[in-house]
């Protein structure tokens, strides 16, 4: 019984590591609720493999020869988070919000790529790289200036230049311009 | 002539609209679209407000009578919202929208006209009072337009107001290029020749 | 579509707002589709189809059809999912570009200042 106990003990506790090693380049995203609540506008998007499938597919139906661009680009996905946050007034969100976050991308495997921090704007934009070996697991984007706070974590391999290429082109619009030219409202642009 | 706008030829021949899919929004309008499609009444009303300017005004230039634009482009959202399953994306609402309401126009024009057309090779030229404004070349124009026979009228609508180019008209109508070409090149002749003092600025080039 | 007076016939054409209660009467009528008098006609002419000795086959039509319009509406609703797949695929995407490109163009800013 106490030998049973002890592997079942094991086995919980073993849990989060197989899940982290089946998914080294998922980070655990905290629960931005409160965020949420106080932003003008926000974006939450959760796609998992099965999810990431049947987007593909729709996109092949739908877009025509731009489509082949964006599936391919996503071919080496395993998922993608966005969490993205808009306020109408500095200092909604501060830095404790993306502590948790940052502290994985401390952890070993995890290595930051480039970073962008503009002290007038209030810019900061740091890229990460999650890499076992040769391959590459994942992808970290943290951006936060005064009124905006976006974290996109994209488990599996991507090329940045063909991403950097995307914006703007057919299926893919340029974020920051909202329909009619007025902020959505939160409850409007919440996806899940 | 009621369009059979759910047909797969429809939905897998309407053109890309240039101002709704690479421009802003586009992500935002499908997300709209999918919750209407599972049965948000916010998000249909959210794609109501998206569309009405567009649905509206085809439909106040064609039939001419604010009432009556008013009841068409109520019919062609309840329509739109009975049909929303088979909407693919934002791209074919738009595609669908902009057909329905046309279509549904001529046939109400073709049924009970409002207004004599003037047939486009005997344009009278009437004297402007004033053609050094702006607001009174519109307004000429508006009423010219609005003279124009159904089809011509929108396909001066389709080309002028929806800023589609040619071949994206001739699938919205289901006529062929040539024919919208010689629309559009014989309703300009005679908006042209309708604006009367106006000319020697509207020399122009063909469309 | 360069010469003044097409774009005179372009300002003439612009789009007009047709109200801001133009939604809600769209949606009043939508609730007005759904009235109970559909409902009363719809019992009378069950009543004569049971006293009909086409029953057997109105019933299995009936089945046949219930059976279709259950699969459209699987597809229908998958259909939806998809579609709601794609839109936020793409605004991930977008986003996700969106800021590669501000470190991209940071980068070019530092390492060409004089540009």
């Amino acid at each position: 019984m106490r030998l049973r106990s002890i592997i079942s003990l094991s086995a919980l506790l073993a849990l989060p590591a197989l899940a982290l090693a089946a998914d080294p380049g998922r980070l655990q995203l905290p629960d931005f609720t409160a965020l949420a609540k106080i932003a003008t506008q926000s974006v939450d998007i959760s796609l998992d493999p099965s999810l990431l499938r049947l987007a593909s597919g729709a996109i092949n139906g739908n877009d025509g020869g731009n489509g082949s661009a964006v599936t391919g680009l996503i071919q080496g996905i395993r998922g993608i988070y966005v969490r993205s946050y808009t306020f109408d007034k500095p200092g909604q969100y501060s830095k404790a919000d993306v502590k948790a976050v940052e502290a994985q991308l401390l952890t070993p495997g995890w290595q930051a790529v480039v970073s962008t921090h503009d002290l007038k704007q209030g810019n900061n934009v740091d890229i990460y790289i999650r890499r076992t070996g040769e391959r590459t697991d994942g992808l970290a984007i943290i951006a936060a200036d005064r009124r905006q706070l976006t974290i996109v974590n994209i488990v599996g391999s991507i090329d940045l230049a063909k991403l950097a290429q995307l914006q703007g082109q057919f299926g893919v619009p340029k974020v920051g311009l909202t329909l009619g030219g007025t902020p959505q409202s939160a409850a409007s642009s919440q996806t899940h | 002539m009621e369009a059979d706008p759910m047909s797969q030829a429809a939905a897998a021949t309407h053109p890309s609209d240039p101002s709704a899919v690479a421009g802003e929004g586009t992500a935002l309008l499908e997300i709209m679209l999918a919750r209407a499609q599972r049965g948000e009444l916010a998000a249909f009303r959210d794609l109501i407000h998206a569309h009405q300017d567009l649905v509206y005004t085809l439909a106040l230039r064609m039939l001419k009578v604010p009432e009556d634009a008013e009841e068409l482009a109520q019919d062609v959202f309840v329509s739109a919202h009975r049909h929303l399953a088979k909407i693919t994306c934002a791209a074919h609402l738009l595609f669908w929208l902009r057909r329905t309401v046309c279509h549904r126009a001529i046939d109400r024009l073709r049924r009970r006209p409002l207004h004599a057309a003037l047939p486009l090779d005997t344009v009278a030229e009437v004297a402007v009072a004033d053609v050094s404004r702006d607001p009174l070349l519109e307004r000429r124009l508006q009423d010219l337009v609005s003279r124009l026979p159904p089809m011509a009228r929108a396909v001066v609508l389709l080309k002028y107001q929806e800023d589609l180019d040619p071949s994206e008209i001739a699938t919205t109508l289901d006529m062929p290029l040539n024919t919208v070409k010689s629309h559009l090149q014989r309703s300009l002749a005679s908006l042209r020749a309708g604006c009367g003092e106006l000319r020697p600025i509207v020399a122009g080039s063909q469309p | 579509m360069s010469d003044e007076f097409e774009k005179a016939l372009q300002r003439a054409l612009r789009r007009r707002d047709p109200g801001e209660d133009f939604s809600a009467r769209v949606l009043a009528r939508l609730d007005a589709s759904e009235l109970p008098g559909a409902t009363a006609d719809f019992d009378s002419r069950r009543r004569s189809v049971f006293r009909s000795r086409w029953l057997p086959a109105a019933l299995a039509a009936c089945t046949i059809a219930a059976v279709g319009l259950i699969q459209l509406r699987q597809h229908a609703l998958e259909t939806a999912r998809a579609n709601q797949a794609r839109a936020q695929l793409l605004q991930a995407l977008s986003i996700a570009s969106d800021n590669v490109n501000i470190v991209r163009a940071a980068v070019a800013r530092e390492e060409n200042p004089n540009s």
